[in-house]
Order: structure tokens, then C-alpha cells, then sequence
């Protein structure tokens, strides 16, 4: 069938720039201020949820003394003192603000907004208007978290995993816990009304010649995220409701005991519908950091990726996986052995497919020609931190290990090291990367050099010191982890682990400074492709215009196309962008000469330069 | 147009076309992640059914099933009378699309109003929600459903209005689609939410 030349520029609209400071900066539908609204949001409640891990971490170095200086703004009414309602909200909001309102924005968010329709070749989402709802819900959500702290009895205590009884209203009374399970199930809408966007850009909008196998990988982070995430956080925002309405209206779903009565219902069920949602979520905050990690290790090591087919299966793959799995955090439930035994061998499995993406990384670097620039540092750093996140996992996976770590400080170390510092470092090389393609600067090199080894080594000296004062039997979560006398002689580890906190804090004024600096103080534009990568978002100029592409590209070959001879000779440079032909031609339609596949016109350009 | 149409032949398809056939693989995904939800909660049912010592516990009221057997064949004449509204609208008689579609949300309300019986009945006989688990999810999931009605009756109004005035026959196909797509699916979840609550 013959396509008309400018068919897939009819398909999608050229929008005009908007003229008003609204329609620009607030209530707008272009993805590029999307991306960047959740991303300053994402950052400030970054900051706040850093503060709170901070304060745990004075209260288990210091148990019982006030915090010098900030104490005095944050906790007056006991004079700088951490009391233990304050700390079971601070530990409980650190939780959950940290998964839903800072990682998720921006990893999801902010970056699953900036790249797929640039890195597609879109003009803007399939569904603009769903994407501004989706950030303003979110907005809307991050609003009532912080009202849950100004209420009578404070904000939410009840642990990030919300368990009832302790979050019913007998275990923490008042709004601030409701407000906090209500802000949940808004920020879980916003996350749903953005992964069907995501799902539906993915499928309907690539650019002609994008095909399946030549999608980016941080596309297919984005791409298998999304799935997840309409598929899940559906089933907690469903617990979630009940859990209000046990709040609001005196039904009794979770009420057991002897606050129930005779009929009682059970607080299990929350934990099932929690984990069902839950297990997926940690992969939904660790698969997109996997597609950026596969792209800048790519990029950098100007080579192709290792084995592409085989890391997008096994992402896939450990997708798939992930909604079978979440009974490993219910072992101590008194489940039945069987469906424990099962849990158990699913979960172990899903170390194989993750082991592959990791072998097909290092075989991407093995005999690359590496560039040791900032992206490429974080991209190292998030691999090694999941990756002694996951072999710790091990353990806790197995259930005759994981009754003894059990709600200790491993299980907290493991889970850190996983989904927060690898989402941390992954979402800060995709910052360092897309930067100029956000704001048209680069960020100062030596500070975020700088920004980087703070960050690493405070986030490994942290969370593996954690693991050892778990492994040595300290509980999470306790007010006071000293006061039995098997856990005395732990006080010292957890004041060098808080240190180490203190230390990874402080690396974080760099990354501040350098942000405002480059945003605001910057007089140098940097060039239109600073990395030299292939992907379709760097052909377009800088700043980008509201529709992204005048005319929708043809592409021509896959996101990792480094170090080809053919190219190093014909075009004299070591990186064939997507939109570009190897012997310099205009790219064809595919379709368009009665040969759709791509082979046939590599085959011919390859030819060509040989004769 | 099935979502499967492979990418390159959506170039040779008009524009409006091609929108009606992303708003097609939008409106699937938002109703995969609502039955998800579904899912969740009908799994609570069952967790609380099988942990229950007695369901239902004894004395409580007997659920009717006369009324909940009526609405059921109304929702599914609601249905069919969209059905044959769009074949209306797709041969361009606005006035039999309009007819029909107005029997479809007649239908739609008479389904709740009915409903609304049930409930009153069943509260007034004592089944109140210090039963426990057994009222508790009974009211939960047919309200929620109720609610998911009531948003599937608007979206139905906005069709009866907005569709036969798009300009283009693909946009107004396009409006009775998704329109449609949510009122079966509502339909849809309410024989599961019939068959667990009523009937077994």
C-alpha cells in the first residue's frame, strides 16, 4: 500500500506555543513541562523525605537528645526532643513520601514524560489533557500529605505499609492518617491515568521505522513500568478504600479482635492486597533505572548494547514475574507451607532474568570504549548498589532465613539498597543526562563528580551497615533499638551508619547548588547533542519546540548504533543517529520501495562502501 | 480497527481514524486497570467469605433475589439498546440513535432506582453494618458498583448530547465507542457482583 509523503505528520498535530503564562507554566499539555513540574515537585518532597531519614537517623545515634538547631523549628513543642509519636510518623511519612512523592514523580513522572514521545519520535502524548490531570491529581495528593502534619494528632503512624489494626482508628485517631490513605489512593490515580498515557503513546505514536526492537531501552523501563503500574495500583487503591471506609464509616473489613466483636473481619486481607500492589511497585521503582542504565552504559561505552533483545525479554520477563511473588512478604503470616515453598522458588527465580540484564551490561562494557562522565558514574553506581541489593535478597527470599531477618534492620538495609538508592542513582544520571535536553545547560562536571561519590559511598556506607546491625538482631522501627540487652552493644555501628547519613546529606548541597546554578545563573548554552548518542530526542535543537519534531522522523536503525567501521568512514563520526543513513541518503518510508525491512538497506549501504 | 493494525498501515488511514483507534487502546487500558480493581475487592469477598465461620452469619436478613434477577436483564437490555443505537448513529439516523440511546439510560436509572429498593429493604429488615464483614461488603460492592453506574449514566448523557454533533463520522463513532465501552463493562462487573452477592 502506497503512504502518502507527509502521512505521519497528519496523524498528529503541530501545536502553536502557548502565549500566556498560565497555559505555559501551569495548566499546560506539553510532556517537556510535565516532565519538569513533576521533577521540581519530585526534588522538594525529596528534600523533605531526606530530612525525615535524617532525624530517625539522630534518634538511633542519639536516643533521646534533642536535635541541635533544626529540632528547635521541627519539634519545639518538646524542645528539640524526638518523642515517640514523632518518630513513628517520621518514619512512616518517610515511607510513603518517599515512594509516592518524590521517586516516583520523578523517575515515572518526570522522565517518563521527558523521553518517551522524544525518544519515540511523538509530538506530544497520546492524551495531553490526561497528563495534565495526572500531574495536577498528584499535586492535589502531595497537598494533603503536607495538611496531615498540621492536624490534631499529627500525620500518618502507622508504618509506610499502613497494616491495620495500627491504622484503623483505633490505632492512630484523626485526619492525619486518613488524609494520608486518601492522598494514596489519589496519587495512585494520577500514576494510573499516566501509564495509560505512557502504554498508549508506546503503542500508537512511534515515529515510522521504530519498531518494537529499536525502542530504547529507558523507553522499555518506561513502557513495562507503566503496564505495571495500571495493573496494580489499581488492587491498592481498592485496599486503600476499604481501609477508609473502616475509618470513615464504621464497616468492619479489617477490624478484628476485640474491637470487632463476633463478626470480625481480618487485617490479613489488607496485607494481601497491600503486597499484591506492593511487590510490583518495587520493580515499577527499579525497571526504569534498568532502561537508563542499558542506554548509558551503552552510550558511553560506545557500543552496542550487549544482547538487546535479551535484556528487553528479561525485563519483561521479571515484569511478568513480579505479580507472582509478593506472599515473600507474608511468610511470618502463618501461611501454608506449600504457598510458602511456592513464593519462595518464584521469587529465587526471579534472580535469573535479573542476573541476565546484569551479564549483558558488563558484556556491553567488556572491551568498550568507555567515557567515565557523569551518567556513566551513576549508571555504575546504581548497578552495583542493586546489585549487592539483590544478592541480599537472597536470603530474605528464603523462608528459613528470612524468619530470622524479619522485620530487622536487613530487611530495611536490602530494600534501600534496592529501592532507594538505585532509583536515587539512576534518577540522578538520567538528571545529569537529560539536563541539556531539559533546560539547555550542562550542569558543572567536578560538582556533580563530586555529588556522585558523597551520594555512593553515604548511600553503601548507610544501608550496609544497616544489614549488618540487622544481621546482629536489631528490630526495625524501634523508637529505641538500645534498649534490650542483646542490641546494647549496637549502639556504636548505628552512630558510624548515621555518620555515614550525615555524610551523604552533606554530598547533597552540591547537587543543589549546581541545580540552581544551572538552571538560573548559567550564560553557556551547551550544543544541540553534548553526549554524541543516537536517540531521536537529540535531533531535535534546543530549546525544544512545543510539537518536538517539524517533521515526524523516519528511522532508520536502532537506539545503540556506536562504533560501526561503516560509519566511522562515511559519516566520520562514531554514532548513527536514528534518523540518519549510512551512506548519507534521505531515509526512506519503510514500506515505501517494496522492501519494509531495514536489513535490506543496511546490506546496500554496506555494499556500497565496499565497491 | 483492532489495535493490532501493524504501524505502518495507520499512515494510510484518515487522521480521525486513526485518533478513534489510540482513544480505543486508551479506553481498553483504563478498563483493564478498573477491573483490576474489581479484582481486588472480589478477592476481598472471597477472603472474608472463606474466613467467615458462617455466611451468612445467622439471622442477618435473606438477600432478595427477584429484584437483583430484574435489574440484571434490564442492565443487559441497556446494553443491547446501545448496541443498536450505534448501528443507528453509524448509518447517520440521529433520531433513531437518540431513541434508543435515551431507552439505554432509562434503563440505566431504573437499574439503580431499583436497586436503591433493595438496599433500603435489606437495612430496614437489620442488615446494618454491625453485622460485620458480610454487610460491610455486601453494601461496599454494590454502592461502589452503583456509583460506577451513575459515573457510566453521564457518560452516556454526554453521548446522547455531544455525539450526533461532531463533525466528522469517525469522531461521533468514536464517542458512542468509548461511551459504550464503559457501559458494558459496568454491566459486565455487575454479573460477577450479581453471582457472589446474590446468587451464591
Amino acid at each position: 500500500m502506497a503512504v502518502p509523503e507527509n502521512a505521519y505528520d497528519q496523524l498528529q498535530a503541530v501545536h502553536s506555543p502557548p502565549t500566556t503564562f498560565i497555559a505555559k507554566y501551569i495548566w499546560s499539555g506539553d510532556h517537556k513541562v510535565i516532565a519538569k513540574q513533576f521533577l521540581w515537585g519530585g526534588l522538594i518532597f525529596l528534600l523533605l523525605g531526606g530530612l525525615q531519614a535524617m532525624f530517625i537517623r539522630w534518634q538511633w545515634a542519639y536516643p533521646g537528645q534533642p536535635v541541635p538547631v533544626l529540632g528547635q523549628i521541627f519539634f519545639s513543642d518538646s524542645g528539640g526532643v524526638i518523642t515517640p509519636g514523632h518518630y513513628t510518623s517520621l518514619f512512616t511519612s518517610h515511607g510513603l513520601i518517599m515512594i509516592f512523592w518524590a521517586i516516583t514523580p520523578m523517575m515515572i513522572g518526570a522522565f517518563g514524560n521527558l523521553t518517551i514521545p522524544l525518544m519515540i519520535g511523538a509530538r506530544d502524548m497520546a492524551f495531553p489533557l490526561l497528563n495534565t490531570l495526572s500531574f495536577w491529581t498528584w499535586f492535589m495528593s502531595g497537598c494533603m500529605v503536607l495538611v496531615s502534619f498540621m492536624v490534631p494528632y499529627g500525620t500518618a503512624a502507622a508504618g509506610w505499609t499502613t497494616y491495620p489494626p495500627l491504622s484503623g482508628n483505633a490505632g492512630t485517631p484523626g485526619w492525619g492518617q486518613s488524609l494520608f490513605v486518601l492522598a494514596i489512593f489519589m496519587t495512585g490515580t494520577a500514576t494510573i491515568m499516566g501509564g495509560v498515557n505512557y502504554i498508549t503513546t508506546v503503542i500508537r505514536l512511534r515515529a515510522p521505522g521504530m519498531t518494537w526492537d529499536r525502542i530504547p531501552l529507558t523507553v522499555w523501563g518506561q513502557f513495562l513500568t507503566a503496564i505495571l503500574n495500571v495493573l496494580f495500583v489499581p488492587v491498592l487503591a481498592g485496599g486503600a478504600l476499604l481501609l477508609l471506609l473502616d475509618r470513615w464509616f464504621g464497616t468492619s473489613f479489617y477490624v478484628a479482635g476485640a474491637l470487632a466483636g463476633e463478626n470480625a473481619g481480618d487485617p490479613i486481607l489488607f496485607q494481601h492486597l497491600f503486597w499484591i500492589f506492593g511487590h510490583p511497585e518495587v520493580y515499577i521503582l527499579i525497571l526504569p533505572a534498568w532502561g537508563f542504565v542499558g542506554d548509558f552504559v551503552s552510550f558511553f561505552s560506545r557500543k552496542p548494547a550487549y544482547w538487546y533483545k535479551g535484556s528487553v525479554w528479561a525485563m519483561t520477563a521479571v515484569s511478568v514475574m513480579s505479580a507472582v511473588v509478593y506472599g515473600h512478604h507474608m511468610y511470618s503470616t502463618g501461611m501454608a507451607p506449600l504457598l510458602g515453598k511456592s513464593f519462595m522458588m518464584l521469587t529465587l527465580i526471579i534472580s535469573v532474568p535479573a542476573e541476565l540484564l546484569f551479564l549483558n551490561w558488563l558484556h556491553t562494557m567488556y572491551h568498550g570504549s568507555m567515557r567515565k562522565t557523569v551518567p556513566m558514574m551513576f549508571a555504575l553506581g546504581t548497578i552495583f548498589v542493586f546489585g549487592s541489593g539483590g544478592l541480599t535478597g537472597l536470603p530474605l527470599a528464603t523462608i528459613t532465613t528470612d524468619l530470622y531477618l524479619h522485620a530487622t534492620m536487613f530487611v530495611v538495609g536490602h530494600f534501600h539498597l534496592t529501592m532507594a538508592s538505585a532509583a536515587f542513582l539512576g534518577t540522578f544520571g538520567a538528571i545529569y543526562f537529560w539536563f541539556p535536553k531539559m533546560f539547555g545547560t550542562m550542569m558543572d562536571d567536578r560538582l556533580a563528580r563530586w555529588h556522585f561519590w558523597f551520594s555512593f559511598i553515604g548511600l553503601n556506607g548507610v544501608f550496609i551497615a544497616q544489614m549488618i546491625a540487622g544481621y546482629a538482631g536489631q528490630p526495625r522501627r524501634l523508637y529505641d533499638p538500645f534498649q534490650y540487652a542483646f542490641t546494647q552493644q549496637l549502639l556504636g555501628i548505628n552512630q558510624i551508619t548515621s555518620y555515614f547519613a550525615f555524610f551523604l546529606a552533606f554530598g547533597q548541597v552540591f547537587f543543589v547548588y549546581n541545580w540552581f546554578h544551572s538552571i538560573f545563573f548559567k550564560e553557556k548554552k551547551c550544543e544541540q547533542n553534548p553526549w554524541k548518542v543516537g536517540t531521536l530526542e537529540w535531533s531535535v535543537p534546543n530549546p525544544t519546540p512545543v510539537y518536538n519534531f517539524a517533521k515526524i522522523p523516519i528511522v532508520t536503525c536502532g537506539p545503540h548504533e556506536y562504533s560501526n567501521p561503516v560509519c566511522i568512514k562515511n559519516l566520520g563520526k562514531d554514532w548513527q543517529g536514528q534518523w540518519e543513513t549510512l551512506d548519507g541518503s534521505e531515509p526512506q518510508l519503510p514500506g515505501a520501495e517494496g522492501h519494509a525491512e531495514d536489513e535490506d538497506t543496511d546490506d546496500a549501504a554496506v555494499d556500497e562502501t565496499k565497491g | 480497527m483492532s489495535i493490532a493494525t501493524p504501524i505502518s498501515s495507520i499512515a494510510s488511514l484518515p487522521p480521525e481514524r486513526a485518533h478513534r483507534a489510540t482513544n480505543h487502546v486508551g479506553m481498553i487500558l483504563t478498563l483493564v486497570s478498573f477491573s483490576m480493581m474489581f479484582m481486588g475487592l472480589f478477592y476481598s469477598y472471597g477472603l472474608l467469605r472463606i474466613r467467615a465461620v458462617a455466611w451468612p452469619p445467622p439471622g442477618v436478613p435473606e438477600a432478595p433475589v427477584l429484584v437483583p434477577s430484574i435489574i440484571t436483564v434490564l442492565m443487559f437490555g441497556s446494553s443491547m439498546a446501545l448496541e443498536a443505537a450505534r448501528k443507528k448513529l453509524a448509518a447517520n439516523q440521529v433520531d433513531g440513535f437518540r431513541r434508543l440511546a435515551m431507552v439505554a439510560i432509562v434503563l440505566g436509572t431504573l437499574f439503580i432506582g431499583l436497586q436503591a429498593t433493595v438496599w433500603v429493604e435489606l437495612w430496614d429488615a437489620g442488615l446494618t453494618l454491625a453485622i460485620g464483614p458480610y454487610a460491610s461488603i455486601f453494601y461496599f460492592l454494590t454502592i461502589f458498583h452503583a456509583l460506577h453506574v451513575l459515573a457510566g449514566l453521564g457518560i452516556l448523557l454526554w453521548m446522547y448530547v455531544s455525539a450526533p454533533r461532531a463533525c466528522h463520522p469517525e469522531i461521533r463513532a468514536s464517542k458512542a465507542q468509548m461511551a459504550s465501552m464503559f457501559w458494558h463493562f459496568v454491566g459486565a462487573v455487575w454479573l460477577v457482583i450479581f453471582s457472589l452477592v446474590y446468587v451464591f
